[in-house]
């Protein structure tokens, strides 16, 4: 038996393997690497996936337990006004894993020089005119940036965006990999390579360098990149497993999947939107305000 | 010197008797009885300017000002816009506002003038004193001066109270959506939680960034004039024997 949030709609090979505890059959798919035995729920550790160039370089170990994750999500949903009340009463956690996500983490560094066109605007004004003045500025910037461990999902399981949207990590609390740290949760092998991962960890390092060389252009109106120069020397890949918390439940046959930072707590999961109250509250405010400005008309014609 | 200063103060003294000279003789024309229907050209029976009259006071009190018709037979060499304006300051209060039709004889230009006066000048402005003028233009160019007049009083006194155009209220409630909206997305966003994530900046190396190169340098400057909005009043004036006025009139 595999947790539920492994079959929706996968066609990934199956393996068998027998418990060590109790005998009986654990059928999983090819990617797991720890999982719990269905029949007598002790741990089960897949070795040979942990193994070689499987075996991951670091592993953050879980911090916040399963109590946590469901805290976590009663306070994820508590303070959402368009949060349909039904949705928030009658929460039934369909499941709740905490599973080793496979990341790929990448060092880079990047070498930018970046051409702006920017400009400042002066304006004053005589008794007939009023005048803007804008000049226009050339500006030039260039050096070196560099990131470590950038994070990229490498499990096609794990919806990309979920796992970016629980980051960021805390590299500082990594520690070597060591078998151990799985017992009691699911884990996975990665089923992205490194290769396939790098450009995402590339996108996202060329995002940031571009970011911190516009903060050094201060003082002006307006800034515009003219020309964008990027250049990325990758360092060292690293293979990690990072904890997080998954949760699961159904709404109106729809299925919501949270997240929840292992390390840090953080959770995040999109809801869904009670309509009837975002058009009544939208009808409201906008007869509100469009009496405000009606009357404000009325007193402007008036004055 | 003595010579010059006199023939200057001469001078002056015919400048300011021919200016004199120049105001109509308005001062025998009946209206000092407190009638505001003028009726000199004789374009109304009896009972219908008797009717207009208190239409008139009727109307004009509710937005303490005098509306006035003046029918003339002659203009008196002036425009037709400085006779109404002298009609004004000759005999009425500060706040008026006049219609003169001016019917000369057979061959003669048939004019109309309406002139503001006093806060009437802001009360009514030039687009409204446009659409008063479309207004009552018919009935003038048939000879029904009877219901021109009545037109313009009515109407005079509908865009003299405070008012707004038609679309404003559905502009209101435009705008009033509009930013409802944005409130309620604001809100509504806050259910989004999940999405990639924009750069890496949680994993800069600490203090690895370095500027090598940084230069501002400055190309040219250009500038621009725009002008000044003219005071927001919608109301045109112009001067009349030192007085201000508002107003614009037409041929029929």
């Amino acid at each position: 038996m595999c947790p539920r949030y492994l079959t929706a709609g996968l066609k990934a090979a199956l393996r068998s393997y027998v418990c060590n505890s109790c005998g009986g059959e654990i059928i999983c798919d090819e990617n797991t690497a720890a999982t719990s035995c269905p029949y007598c729920d002790n741990p089960v550790v897949m070795m040979h996936q942990l193994k070689g160039s499987l075996k991951p370089d670091y592993v953050i170990p879980f911090k916040l337990d399963k109590k946590a994750a469901v805290e976590g999500l009663k306070k994820h949903l508590s303070g959402k006004f368009l949060l349909p009340k039904i949705f928030k009463d009658e929460n039934h956690l369909d499941e709740v894993k905490g599973v080793y996500v496979p990341f790929w983490l990448f060092d880079a560094d990047a070498d930018a020089d970046i051409r702006y066109r920017a400009t400042r605007t002066h304006m004053w004004s005589d008794s007939e005119y009023n005048y803007t003045e804008t000049s226009y500025f050339s500006i030039y910037r260039a050096g070196g940036i560099g990131f470590d461990h950038v994070p990229v999902d490498g499990s096609t399981r794990m919806a990309d965006d979920l796992m970016e949207s629980v980051e960021p990590f805390d590299f500082s609390g990594a520690v070597d990999f060591q078998t151990a740290y799985l017992a009691g949760y699911l884990a996975d092998k990665y089923d992205v390579d490194a290769e396939q991962s790098v450009n995402r960890a590339n996108d996202r390092v060329k995002e940031s360098t571009v970011d911190a060389f516009r903060d050094t252009v201060q003082g002006y109106a307006t800034v515009t990149p003219e020309s964008t120069n990027v250049r990325l020397k990758n360092g060292k890949t690293k293979y990690a497993l990072y904890p997080v918390w998954l949760l699961n439940t159904t709404y109106k046959d729809e299925k919501y999947t949270f997240a929840m930072n292992g390390q840090t707590g953080k959770f995040v999961g999109n809801l869904p939107t009670d309509w009837g109250k975002f058009w009544g509250f939208g009808a409201l405010i906008t007869t509100i305000i469009s009496a405000l400005i009606y009357g404000g008309m009325w007193l402007w014609q008036l004055l | 010197m003595k010579m010059t200063k006199r023939v200057f103060s001469l001078l002056f003294a015919v400048a300011i008797l021919l200016s004199l000279a120049a105001i109509p003789a308005f001062a025998a024309k009946p209206t000092s009885d407190g009638r505001i229907i003028v009726d000199n050209a004789d374009l109304f029976t009896d009972p219908q300017a008797s009717e207009l009259e208190s239409l008139a006071k009727e109307q004009g009190a509710k937005q303490d000002c005098d509306i006035i018709v003046y029918t003339t037979t002659d203009l008196a060499g002036y425009s037709a816009q400085s006779y109404a304006d002298y009609c004004h300051i000759k005999n009425y209060n500060e706040n008026s506002v006049l219609l003169l039709i001016s019917v000369a004889g057979e061959a003669g230009n048939r004019d109309f003038h309406i002139s503001t006066h006093g806060d009437c000048i802001n009360k009514l402005k030039d687009s409204e004193i446009d659409d008063i003028k479309d207004a009552i233009l018919p009935s003038l160019k048939s000879g029904n001066y009877y219901a021109a007049s009545k037109e313009f009083i009515n109407k005079s006194v509908e865009y003299m109270a405070p008012h707004l155009k038609w679309y404003m209220l559905p502009l209101a409630i435009i705008i009033g959506f509009v930013i409802a909206m944005l409130i309620m997305s604001a809100i509504r966003k806050k259910l989004t939680t999940v999405e990639m994530q924009h750069g890496a900046k949680n994993y800069v190396r600490m203090g690895s960034m370095n500027v090598t190169a940084s230069r501002d340098t400055y190309l040219y400057s250009t500038v621009t004039k725009t002008a000044k909005p003219k005071s927001n009043s919608d109301s045109s004036t112009h001067s009349t024997g030192g007085s201000s006025f508002g107003g614009s009139g037409g041929k029929f």
